[in-house]
């Protein structure tokens, strides 16, 4: 069993792939310069604010690193995040692993911002058979310091859980789709009976509804609908007033009859 | 690399079949269990329940008076406990916070289940609703996952058989395999035999066997995966099944709990598996209400279909868009009614006999001190214990009524009929309840925004609590209104109320587009069923808000008062020669904006101890002795009726008094918010009083 881990003793090393790609314009001239410095972001940093949140387009390509990595101190899981350059720049992969060790990380996780092979320009530090491939060069590194617990963690996303990631941004925007024959809850006429089919939302909203009854089913009453403004639905016993986004959310099917 | 042991062996359940009987999760010895000087046993039982099954009620017959009330720790969740003693032990009573579930969705629900895994309570006391039997029976079916014996009080039975529900308590009991002991709380009935059910289960806690509700068959292999990759991983106390069906069902607080404890190869794994079954939480929470439908099934008799219960008939009126309003609205001026009726003339009177009495008590005692010692005493601290004490009497039956719209069940409907309007401001329906605390004081207001789930709406609501008009504004207008105005005192009263509203939903508005950018909170909410009211539920609901007032804003305002009485007798003499002379003669400036003189602003600048105050400093700067009855004369013969009116929109929307600045800073945790108010509403209510006055001097009225 692996002794619990004190924050501090975990680090992330972020791995930008040249130093070009943190500067703001794609000038090719960049390659040649590895003078662009990486933000530096001390584990005090305090995670960027909801405001500075809001518009991710806005933000150059270090400001979002930079916001990465407070975001990362801030969930507090590990004590430290350091970034490095996996080509042209210093500190490379090795040189941050070693210099995380000498500050007493007994266990390194390596992460390319790269975040997919899909990435345009992509980083050819993903690719297994190239001569900078970053999951050779950890394995490597971690041969030298047995002491160490270093681990690739290979791209943020392959391309099903950037499938999944794109799904789950369009579904923000979308109103939630149901199979044929179900319909949403706030649909339902007052005195119309359903049966519960689906949950859409989070899993922090589908959690919060299944614990309340919300699970597919169950029998739901409308007891009060005017077309506008929030629901009262009877179900398993009680009364819920619920807000008509949240109606929304639940996917029903017409009828009394349990499947 | 990290060193991994060979998986722990799991432990074999006893029992088997359909539903598993396991005992091996209970403890028979426990960390609490002691024994106090005189040889009595002390044991800790934690109450648990879903909101509005009755719980607080069970939990004040079993403790009385004996609470204590307090915050869990590193939460501004309140944390009630209390103590009973039976057949020669002492029971340490722990209220948890009520929750539908145990899955982390709120820190209610963490607190709730940190407090049973670490603390390791010798019982659980869970209290459910019989007449909303299956879906608070919900709470049961996680807690006897857990390793801590659990003994149901079946409440409000009465209720059930009102609405056509009839629970037998014995059949549920041989199907749940756990103590049920019918309970009408309100009524003192059947807490007795709770109390024995307790001391049974601790005297013998292997009797303790309960039916647990299995996991569904297309869901068990997952589980028993995911339990084998993480054995020997979990970290103690937790019980590694009970983390294994968290995980499942997409705990954020369990899965990041692992994910640090396990290797990232084996994480790896197991968040695979997770991926693929992301709909687990509905499968799990389905199984948990087959499991609850097969009790209900054997153990309750339903009510006939169609049935129109009184919950029905009523709800038809109370949560109709247009006739819930005016029902709310008459409500609303009922109880303001009521209180005002009430609670002045016993305001007065203490006011002649008790604060006067004794300032003059005093006064006599001390003839032949110093007369700053004098003042210190007879002003400083009896003029603030005055303000504290002449205030109880509206707060007291101001929480009456609340509390008796609360426990019949009211206060849900009037959230639900003010969700729309609350929509506006990126807050829903639940925000209302705290505001409306506000009109008795806005103190408990800010303290009340707790039971608001998004902590974005949570720091709106508190910042808009202070716009509330509260009972002791309402006195100074309700005081000066009559000289300036005559008999349009009232309409101009309601003027400035209505003003007061105007402002906070605008404010609200505003701070939901430029702030919060229309995101909006999830509202989901329970309309309990109504019920006849129970006096000891609400004489516990004024006591404690009553008392958290004399605590928190009771000190504040004797310190503070102290305070400004010092900064108001030194150097002199008189007030005009005072420190608090010289600032209102340097707020002299925007005070000309509004066409007032120095007093005016000098009476503010003391309303920050409590509003009231503002007219008892008046009556000083205007000559006429702190009983102030020509008062309003004299001022209406110096003051025109535009500054006047100026001044009271001022004094309605000026910065909060020093008690509920210190509940901001308390619930916000920190300065910032307090101050930020501050600021928000002094350029509020000077913006408002120039314009006042500025607009009445354009049209040449009443200057």
């Amino acid at each position: 069993m692996t002794d619990a881990l004190n924050p501090k003793e975990m680090s992330v090393i972020l791995v930008v792939c040249t130093p070009s790609q943190l500067a703001l314009t794609s000038d090719p001239a960049c390659e040649t310069a590895p003078t662009t410095s990486l933000p530096i972001v001390t584990p005090s940093g305090t995670p960027s604010s909801p405001a500075q949140r809001q518009e991710p387009v806005a933000l150059s390509p270090h400001q979002a690193l930079d916001h990465t990595i407070r975001d990362i101190l801030a969930r507090g899981d590990y004590g430290e995040v350091e970034t490095c350059y996996c080509r042209n720049g210093y500190p490379s992969v090795e040189e941050a692993i070693e210099q995380a060790i000498t500050r007493g990380a007994r266990r390194i996780v390596i992460v390319p911002t790269a975040m997919s092979l899909l990435q345009i320009p992509p980083c050819e530090c993903l690719a297994e058979d190239s001569p900078t491939s970053l999951r050779r060069r950890v394995a490597e590194t971690q041969a030298q310091h047995p002491g160490t617990n270093i681990v690739y963690a290979g791209p943020p996303f392959d391309h099903e859980r950037l499938a999944d990631l794109i799904l789950r941004k369009i579904r923000e925007y979308e109103p939630p789709t149901f199979k044929a024959g179900v319909t949403q809850l706030n649909e339902l006429q007052a005195g119309e009976t359903g049966v519960v089919r689906e949950l859409d939302g989070g899993t922090h909203f589908r959690s919060r509804m299944a614990s309340l009854g919300f699970t597919p089913g169950a029998l739901v009453k409308m007891l009060q609908n005017y077309g506008h403004g929030a629901v009262i639905v009877s179900l398993r016993g009680t009364r819920v007033a619920l807000g008509r986004g949240e109606a929304r959310k639940v996917g029903v099917s017409r009828g009394n009859e349990h499947r | 690399m990290s060193t991994v042991s060979a998986p722990r062996v799991r432990t074999p359940l006893i029992g088997g079949g359909h539903c598993a009987t396991p005992n091996d999760g209970v403890r028979t010895t426990n960390a609490h269990e002691g024994t106090t000087p005189s040889g009595e046993r002390v044991i800790t039982v934690a109450l648990a329940g879903q909101p509005n099954v009755g719980k607080s009620t069970v939990f004040n017959m079993l403790t009385g008076l004996s609470q204590h009330v307090g915050n869990w720790p590193g939460k501004t969740i309140e944390q009630k406990t209390g103590t009973y003693r039976y057949n020669g032990t002492s029971v340490q009573l722990v209220d948890l916070p009520g929750t539908y579930s145990l899955t982390a969705n709120s820190p209610e629900e963490q607190i709730a289940r940190d407090f049973i895994i670490k603390e390791h309570p010798d019982v659980v006391i869970a209290i459910v609703n019989a007449a909303t039997l299956e879906r608070s029976l919900y709470l049961l079916s996680e807690l006897v996952w857990l390793p801590v014996p659990v003994v149901l009080g079946l409440n409000m039975v009465d209720v059930a058989e009102r609405e056509g529900y009839r629970v037998e308590s014995h059949v549920l009991e041989a199907a749940l395999g756990l103590p049920v002991v019918p309970i009408i709380a309100t009524r003192n009935q059947g807490i007795r035999e709770l109390v024995e059910a307790v001391d049974a289960l601790v005297r013998d806690p292997l009797r303790y066997a309960p039916r647990r509700p299995e996991i569904r068959e297309d869901h068990r292999a997952v589980l028993d995966e995911i339990e084998l990759l993480i054995a020997g991983y979990v970290p103690s106390p937790y019980p590694s099944d009970w983390v294994a069906l968290k995980l499942l069902e997409g705990d954020v607080e369990i899965t990041r709990l692992i994910q640090t404890h396990l290797p990232s190869e084996r994480w790896e794994q197991v968040h695979n598996i997770l991926r693929q079954h992301e709909d687990a939480i509905l499968a799990v929470a389905g199984g948990r209400y087959e499991w609850i439908g097969r009790m209900m099934r054997a153990a309750v008799e339903q009510p006939r279909v169609g049935q129109v219960t009184l919950t029905d008939r009523l709800d038809r009126v109370a949560t109709h868009p247009f006739l819930g309003l005016l029902v709310l609205t008459g409500i609303l001026a009922l109880v303001f009614w009521l209180t005002y009726t009430i609670a002045t003339p016993m305001q007065s009177w203490l006011d002649a006999y008790v604060v006067q009495g004794g300032a003059e008590l005093v006064r006599q005692m001390l003839s032949g001190a110093p007369p700053w010692i004098v003042g210190l005493l007879a002003d400083g601290v009896i003029g603030g214990a005055g303000t504290v004490i002449t205030f109880l009497p509206i707060l007291v039956i101001f929480f009456a009524i609340l509390g008796l719209l609360e426990d019949v069940g009211y206060m849900a409907r009037a959230a639900y009929v003010m969700d729309r309007f609350m929509h506006a401001m990126g807050l829903h329906g639940k925000s209302f309840l705290p505001l409306f605390l506000g009109f008795g004081c806005n103190v408990p207001a800010v303290a009340g925004a707790r039971i608001i789930d998004s902590p974005r709406a949570r720091l709106l609501t508190i910042q808009l609590a202070p716009l509330v008009p509260c009972t002791a504004r309402m006195a100074v207008v309700a005081f000066l209104t009559p000289a300036f105005f005559g008999r349009g005192a009232a309409l101009v009263a309601w003027g400035l109320v209505l003003l007061n509203l105007i402002i906070l939903a605008l404010v609200g508005i505003v701070a939901n587009r430029l702030a919060f950018r229309g995101t909006h909170a999830a509202f989901i909410m329970e309309l309990p069923l109504y019920h006849i009211p129970n006096r000891r539920t609400i004489g516990m609901f004024v006591w404690q808000n009553t008392t958290a007032f004399l605590r928190k804003a009771g000190s504040i305002i004797l310190v503070v008062s102290v305070i400004v009485w010092a900064l108001s007798a030194f150097p002199g003499p008189g007030l005009e020669n005072s420190v608090i002379g010289q600032l209102g003669q340097l707020m002299k400036p925007v005070g000309q904006l509004m066409g007032l003189d120095w007093q005016p602003m000098v009476a503010l600048v003391t309303s920050f101890v409590a509003k009231e105050n503002a007219i008892a400093t008046l009556g000083v700067l205007y000559g006429e002795g702190e009983e102030a009855a020509g008062l309003g004369e004299t001022m209406a013969a110096s003051v025109p009726p535009a500054a006047a009116l100026a001044f009271l929109a001022v004094t309605m929307l000026f910065i909060p008094c020093a008690a509920t600045l210190a509940t901001i800073r308390q619930e916000t945790g920190g300065w910032r918010w307090a101050v930020f108010n501050v600021g928000l509403l002094l350029a509020i209510s000077f913006g408002v009083g120039i314009l006042i006055y500025q607009s009445a001097a354009l049209i040449g009225w009443g200057v």
